[in-house]
């Protein structure tokens, strides 16, 4: 079903930001969902509440371009859990994705404070 | 054990069913994880349960969007259109086999809702345009042959629609015999106002029967034939307004009928209007096509007809079911899609049964009836493309207006 243009935009601005919080947090060493979830939360000290649900359609996106693995392992309390890594090509895409993000951060802070960017230029 | 993403790629059903498998496993750690750390933030037990529940969200939609991710979620929604067609099915059996074989017979057999039958019974009939008189119905299962009786609401639809009939008339498939005044039993027929004048009766005395005349409820009246006036009633003028009892009912003569009309043989001496039931189908349908319409335009006009009366009124029978799902927060435009996708499999089936048919039956059916060629480019080009957008319409139709109405005030009148 097709949704309106204004709604898709919106979704697919929060996915790719959400995808690259979570191999962010997969650079420190394989977790599983729950893991990314808090750690997400806890080192963004709380300002991203993420929607846990929409953690699991990310991570399988993530499997199907390749970018992370996930396999079942034991949890710290013993319970099965899958586990997902960064792959080599996950990795690069950390990258890329970074370089962007901080390539809009610092353009959309040029914008909001004009002055600063003025005085910046070299 | 995890699939390789390569073969993951490679068939993205199994990757499905292993995504959806897995996550429900996932979630399941999830949801007590969060409980846990709820618990250890102070959360009293219940609350740490709702607490995570909230969290994680609809464990349902979650799964689906996962299993979206791997694609092919087409085959799941055909899955699921499938069983609900079979559910369907089986809850209205006959109506589901009469639309796909109504479709499949009238795609396929050439002649199938449409037999032509002036060739072989009414032309040596002396019936003003009798060349152009057809006899119109629905096929009975299976078989090339007479056209099977229609209902009242379909004459009448085919009465409006049908611009390629002059007029269409019915009468009654069961002739009676009634007990005259000298105590024999001679043989009546019911027959439609229409009928009469289709056939081109004209009365020597008296009139023919107005269209209220075939009403339930009206004054019972009755028209004899030349004969009967001449043999049972003396050949007296004043016959016209006598009460005469015709079997039980008492029934007043309104008309007799100029001599050498017959109807539908020539042993029936009176005739009476035939009162059609609006759902049973009861009725031999008779038509006169308009000068220089084909047979075979007739018949597609017919089938497109019959057919989206047929699968309109499987799409009106569904609104406490559109509405419910309508209450439950389906989309409009899910609604529609769903069943227009039901509808659309009921047509292929029926598509294909019936162009199967029509290349199998084409002969057998040319050897049956005159000046019918069933391989030409109408039959199996046009008239299956109309017939395909006829159906989609009659589906999309009556559900769009389904989906227009607010829940509550159809499941009220339910």
């Amino acid at each position: 079903m097709a949704r309106p243009p204004a709604r898709e935009d919106q979704l697919g601005l929060l996915q790719g930001t959400l995808d690259m919080l979570i191999l962010q947090t997969l650079r420190r060493g394989p977790a599983h969902g729950h893991q990314i979830a808090t750690t997400i939360e806890r080192t963004s000290r709380d300002a991203f509440q993420i929607d846990h649900g929409s953690l699991y359609p990310a991570l399988h996106r993530l499997l199907k371009r390749g970018w992370i693995t996930g396999t079942w392992g034991t949890s710290a309390n013993n319970r099965r859990a899958k586990f997902y890594a960064l792959t080599r090509s996950g990795r690069r895409q950390l990258v890329r994705e970074a370089t962007r993000w901080e390539r809009v951060v610092e353009a959309v802070g040029r914008v909001m404070r004009p002055a600063d960017a003025d005085g910046g230029t070299r | 054990m995890t699939l390789p993403l390569w073969l993951c790629r490679l068939v993205p059903y199994l990757a499905r069913r292993q995504a959806d498998a897995d996550v429900a496993e996932e979630l399941r750690l999830h949801l007590e994880l969060e409980q846990e750390r709820q618990r250890d933030a102070g959360a009293e037990d219940p609350d740490a349960r709702r607490a995570a529940r909230r969290t994680v969200g609809n464990a349902i939609l979650i799964r689906e969007r996962t299993r979206d991710v791997w694609g092919w979620r087409w085959l799941d929604d055909l899955a699921r259109d499938v069983r609900h067609a079979v559910r369907a099915l089986r809850r209205s059996p006959g109506l589901s086999a009469t639309v796909v074989i109504v479709l499949a017979l009238g795609i396929g057999a050439n002649t199938a809702m449409f037999s032509i039958v002036h060739g072989m019974l009414l032309r040596p009939l002396p019936y003003p345009g009798g060349e152009r008189l057809v006899r119109l119905g629905r096929e009975p299962r299976g078989m090339a042959g007479a056209p099977v009786y229609l209902s009242a609401r379909e004459i009448e639809r085919v009465q409006e629609a049908a611009g390629s009939f002059e007029e269409v008339g019915a009468y009654g498939a069961f002739t009676f015999e009634w007990s005259s005044p000298d105590g024999s039993l001679p043989w009546g027929a019911p027959v439609s106002p229409a009928l009469l004048r289709l056939l081109g009766a004209t009365p020597q005395l008296g009139r023919l029967f107005t269209d209220g005349e075939a009403r339930p409820g009206a004054d019972g009246v009755v028209l004899l034939s030349h004969r009967a006036w001449v043999r049972r009633f003396g050949a007296k003028p004043e016959v016209v307004g006598t009460v005469v009892t015709v079997n039980t009912e008492r029934r007043t003569v309104v008309g007799v009928l100029a001599e050498g009309f017959h109807f539908p043989t020539p042993r029936e001496e009176v005739w009476t209007p035939y009162v059609l039931r609006p759902d049973e189908p009861t009725a031999i349908v008779l038509g006169r096509l308009r000068e220089g319409v084909s047979t075979e335009r007739a018949a597609t006009e017919l089938r497109t007809i019959l057919q989206t009366m047929e699968l309109s009124y499987t799409v009106a029978q569904r609104r406490g079911e559109i509405a419910i799902r309508m209450a439950l927060g389906a989309r409009r435009g899910d609604v529609l899609a769903l069943v227009m996708r039901q509808g659309a499999a009921l047509v292929a089936t029926g598509a294909i049964v019936g162009l199967a048919a029509a290349a199998a039956g084409s002969r057998i059916l040319q050897t049956f009836l005159f000046g019918v060629a069933a391989d030409d480019t109408l039959t199996f080009v046009a008239a299956p493309l109309v017939l395909i957008a006829a159906a989609l319409l009659a589906c999309y139709v009556p559900a769009r207006r389904a989906t227009r109405i607010a829940p509550m005030e159809v499941l009220r009148s339910e």
